[in-house]
């Protein structure tokens, strides 16, 4: 006995990467598998039905085989886990002691982007919440993998129905001195099934936001934005960006999507993440989350299934029938067109105008057959598609 | 699109996001010409044009270079076209002319040691190999080396396959490499276009969506809606859009009129058995609104619809949600969000309020909530409310509010079934689904009770007891009586105020109170008081 297990060159890199994503579970890679160790693994192992074990050592352990770590990081983040994947950026062979390791991806219920974590009709948005006393709350809420960057304010209840309108599915809240999640931002998570994450305090105070503003966008001021400096948003917008930053690695190497754990180079830029927008609401019916739910809009009650809502009617389609709706953004728009409906009646009257669609009807098959892709249009391997 | 303009700028293309993205750009030019052609699409066929300008040399770039079906990954290369790189083409050339040069290699040996059996092999753990089998290993020459024994074979190596062996691993590593830089140059000319690309899948996913809606309206030969701003609502032959589509025209439609003409009431009382479509009718009328709110062409002969600034419901209760809280107190909580926050230009729809209590206190919150609602206290117009009830008391509020309220309720038809065991047969009820105007007089559980398969003894029993509840319950609570708001109605004084009991109720209506000296109306109240006590046989 006598030495601190712990203490080994690999658990010192381990708790060294540790220390630096602490709200995330850690995938360590070790030869062909993601190993977990210490309480990691202890709340993992039975979560997703792995085996502890401690291979003759005192650390509790439980590792996925590499090949299936999507499967297992599906499993994790649909239990709210937050993961950082750590990968052997160094060819064992070249390595002298301990192979060179680094974080190359993390991923949380709010930031999925790769097509194997997140269908194309599926939406997974990030939000962070931010109060002005009890009765104000402020949001910003951006989806990753297209980029949008909303931010809405108003009473907690109104934000609320932001929240489960844009499908928010992780929550970044200021954290508090006792480490638990507050009432008020329990109140907007349970209703929409989002998880909570607890950032420090001071990303969301606002010179700091302002700073990680200035960073990400390289503005002087967010006035172009439409936004004031004592915003009350701000401070939820420079939380959201900041954590973006951290979590996506940006001027960190990311591990490449398809290498199959292979680590290999791009380059994270953010640069798709458009600038914060403040959406007009007067333009839009709020539909509260009661009504999203109860008239079964996007999904439907019982089962939770698109089939059988009103969404469903747009999308699904009997067994060798097309959908009326043929790519993944466009099924996503139409989502995000019925849990938005328009309270202004122009604008719904222009977008029932730009379809005449007694004449545009037919042409639309032309658009499908100007490419090979037209063989299989909701893709087989390989087939071009326009999304995914 | 969108998505893989998302993984490009979070470094996470795949090779296959790459040509996806040069074929879609790659279909713009059609698709500008298309939407050229179409006056209405004038919006998109701007952005569409301003994509393809910014876009196609590099759509040009990624199809000029790489495979039409790429692989999922860049670990042994095969996105890269031959004929695009001369440094690619030479180690891929030299890779597959390996196998003409190990044909040549094995032939020459055979030839050179007379060694007719000998073959030149190659496996992954050892590389390349010349097996001999082990009755001719004796007669191997010098130059081979011996590598590995097996049961009836032996493996050599040479200077000169070693050689050729790590021309070719070098080769393919190169290669690999190659295709590495290339996939990371188109990935980064790729990322310095991605605002553009974002403007184009913006348009695209509008196009997608709003085609969807067209040919969804097309083909279920939807209606366009008179989409107004003022609040009203005005459905003729309204389809729910979920079951009309499944019940393959079986659905039965019907109207809704709320807020149109001069004084119109916005409130819709409905009444009528359960399981007849109450909940149905009241949902498909939110839908379609939301339809008509999106732009879309909605399921109905013809219709006027208000947009809102807010919409509410509150119907069947989904406990699972909020556990810890009672159903009633969700329910209330949710009302009362409604009753705080619905103005004038939204929408309320509500199923069965005040089902979680007992039923006096249900009635008498769903009273108040409904005289709420239709904007009883005259200050402003109410919200367009859709109010379904098994309280069919409430209906009396139409007479009182006449141009607030209006009464609707399900057509059902009754008819005596022939039954052996009740020689006068068996009273039923059939559903028709139509909402028709008036109030419905009973509320037929019993019948929706035997419909589910309670025993005819029991629903016997029940409607026995129905039938001598009905007779008190008739005597105790007369809406006729309950008044206007901010009476104080407490349930032992019901059957005080019930018609014709008590004389003193007679004499408190007739006073004349603005004629009465304080002093009066005391000694009359005090007078009342006692014949009231006298009677119930309090002191």
């Amino acid at each position: 006995m006598g030495k601190d297990p712990w203490d080994t060159p690999a658990m010192r890199q381990y708790r060294r990467f540790k220390q630096q994503h602490p709200e995330c579970v850690l995938f360590f890679r070790m030869g062909d598998f993601y190993e977990m160790f210490g309480e990691d693994a202890e709340r993992l192992a039975p979560a997703l039905g792995l085996r502890l074990s401690n291979r003759g050592s005192p650390i509790p352990m439980a590792g996925v085989p590499h090949h299936q770590l999507d499967t297992y990081l599906r499993k994790a983040i649909a239990q709210g886990f937050r993961v950082a994947v750590c990968d052997q950026v160094q060819d064992p062979k070249e390595a002298k002691g301990v192979v060179e390791r680094a974080v190359t991806q993390v991923v949380t219920p709010g930031t999925l982007v790769d097509e194997t974590l997140l269908g194309g009709e599926q939406v997974a948005a990030l939000a962070a919440v931010a109060f002005v006393g009890e009765e104000h709350a402020a949001g910003a809420i951006v989806e990753l993998s297209t980029g949008a960057l909303v931010v809405a304010d108003g009473s907690p209840g109104r934000l609320l129905d932001e929240l489960a309108q844009r499908s928010v599915r992780e929550v970044l809240f200021a954290e508090t001195g006792d480490g638990r999640t507050p009432a008020r931002v329990e109140r907007l998570l349970e209703p929409i099934g989002a998880h909570a994450t607890p950032r420090p305090a001071w990303h969301f105070r606002r010179d700091e936001a302002l700073e990680a503003v200035r960073e990400q966008y390289r503005v002087s001021g967010v006035e172009g934005f439409g936004l004031s400096e004592d915003d009350p948003a701000i401070g939820a917008v420079g939380a959201v960006v900041r954590y973006l930053r951290e979590t996506q690695g940006v001027g960190r190497e990311a591990r490449d999507a398809t290498s199959g754990g292979e680590f290999q180079r791009q380059t994270v830029t953010l640069a798709h993440l458009r600038p914060p927008r403040r959406e007009e609401n007067s333009r839009f019916c709020a539909l509260d989350a009661t009504s999203l739910r109860a008239l079964e809009i996007e999904r439907t009650i019982r089962s939770g299934s698109v089939a059988g809502s009103v969404l469903g009617v747009f999308l699904e389609s009997p067994a060798g029938v097309r959908s009326v709706v043929r790519t993944p953004m466009g099924r996503r728009r139409i989502r995000e067109w019925l849990c938005r409906p328009l309270a202004d009646a122009a604008c719904a009257r222009g977008r029932t105008r730009s379809r005449r669609w007694s004449r545009i009807g037919p042409r639309r098959e032309r658009w499908r057959t100007c490419s090979p892709a037209s063989r299989t249009w909701h893709g087989s391997p390989g087939a071009w598609r326009w999304d995914a | 699109m969108a998505r893989i303009t998302g993984r490009l700028a979070l470094g996470r293309l795949t090779p296959r996001d790459l040509v996806s993205l040069g074929g879609a750009v790659d279909r713009l030019p059609a698709l500008v010409d298309t939407a050229s052609n179409t006056p209405s699409l004038r919006v998109q066929h701007g952005a569409l044009a301003a994509a393809r300008d910014a876009l196609a040399p590099l759509a040009r770039s990624i199809l000029a270079s790489c495979v039409e079906e790429p692989p999922g990954h860049l670990r042994e290369g095969g996105l890269i076209r031959d004929g695009v790189d001369a440094e690619l083409d030479e180690a891929r050339g030299l890779q597959r002319d390996a196998g003409a040069w190990l044909a040549d290699y094995q032939s020459r040996l055979i030839a050179e040691h007379d060694l007719p059996s000998l073959k030149v092999g190659y496996n992954k753990v050892f590389g390349y190999f010349i097996e001999l089998p082990a009755a001719q290993a004796r007669r191997a020459p010098e130059a081979l080396t011996r590598k590995q024994t097996l049961k009836n074979a032996e493996r050599y190596v040479t200077p000169e396959l070693r050689e050729f062996e790590h021309k070719v691993t070098t080769a393919e590593a190169r290669a690999v490499q190659r295709e590495r830089e290339l996939f990371d140059e188109l990935v980064r000319a790729a990322g310095g276009r991605v605002a553009q690309l974002q403007a184009f899948s913006n348009t695209l996913a509008e196009l997608d969506a709003l085609l969807g809606l067209a040919e969804k309206a097309r083909a279920r030969g939807w209606v366009r809606p008179e989409v107004v701003d003022e609040p009203v609502l005005s459905i003729h032959g309204g389809r729910h859009p979920v079951l009309d589509e499944l019940l393959e025209g079986r659905f039965v439609p019907n109207d809704c009129e709320l807020g149109v003409g001069e004084a119109a009431a916005r409130l819709a009382l409905i009444t009528g058995p359960n399981m007849a479509g109450k909940s149905t009718y009241i949902r498909q009328n939110a839908l379609l609104v939301v339809l008509a709110s999106i732009g879309s062409f909605i399921p109905a002969d013809r219709a006027t619809i208000g947009v809102c600034d807010r919409v509410f419901t509150r119907v069947g209760a989904d406990d699972a949600l909020h556990r810890g809280q009672s159903t009633f107190m969700v329910e209330m909580t949710e009302t009362a969000a409604i009753l705080n926050n619905a103005g004038p230009r939204s929408l309320v729809i509500l199923d069965e309020i005040g089902r979680g209590t007992s039923t006096l206190d249900g009635l008498s919150l769903a009273w108040a909530i409904a005289e709420r609602l239709a904007g009883e206290g005259g200050h402003e117009s109410g919200p367009r409310t859709l109010f379904a009830t098994h309280y069919h008391e409430i209906t009396d509020l139409e007479e009182r509010l006449p141009d607030r309220v209006r009464n609707l309720s399900v057509a059902v038809r009754e008819w005596t079934a022939p039954d052996d065991e009740h020689p006068e047969g068996r009273p039923e009820i059939i559903f028709l689904h139509r909402i028709l105007p008036g109030r419905a007089d009973q509320s037929y559980g019993v019948h929706v009770a035997a419909l589910a398969g309670i025993p005819p003894k029991v629903t016997a029993r029940a409607r026995e007891i129905l039938e001598s509840l009905s007779v008190q319950h008739a005597a105790q609570i007369d809406p006729g009586r309950v008044g206007q708001p901010r009476a104080t109605i407490r349930d032992e004084q019901l059957g005080l105020f019930a018609p014709g009991t008590h004389p003193a109720v007679e004499r408190l209506r007739e006073l004349k109170l603005d004629a009465m000296t304080p002093l009066q109306a005391f000694d009359t109240l005090r007078a009342l008081h006692e014949e009231v006590n006298a009677k119930t046989g309090r002191p």
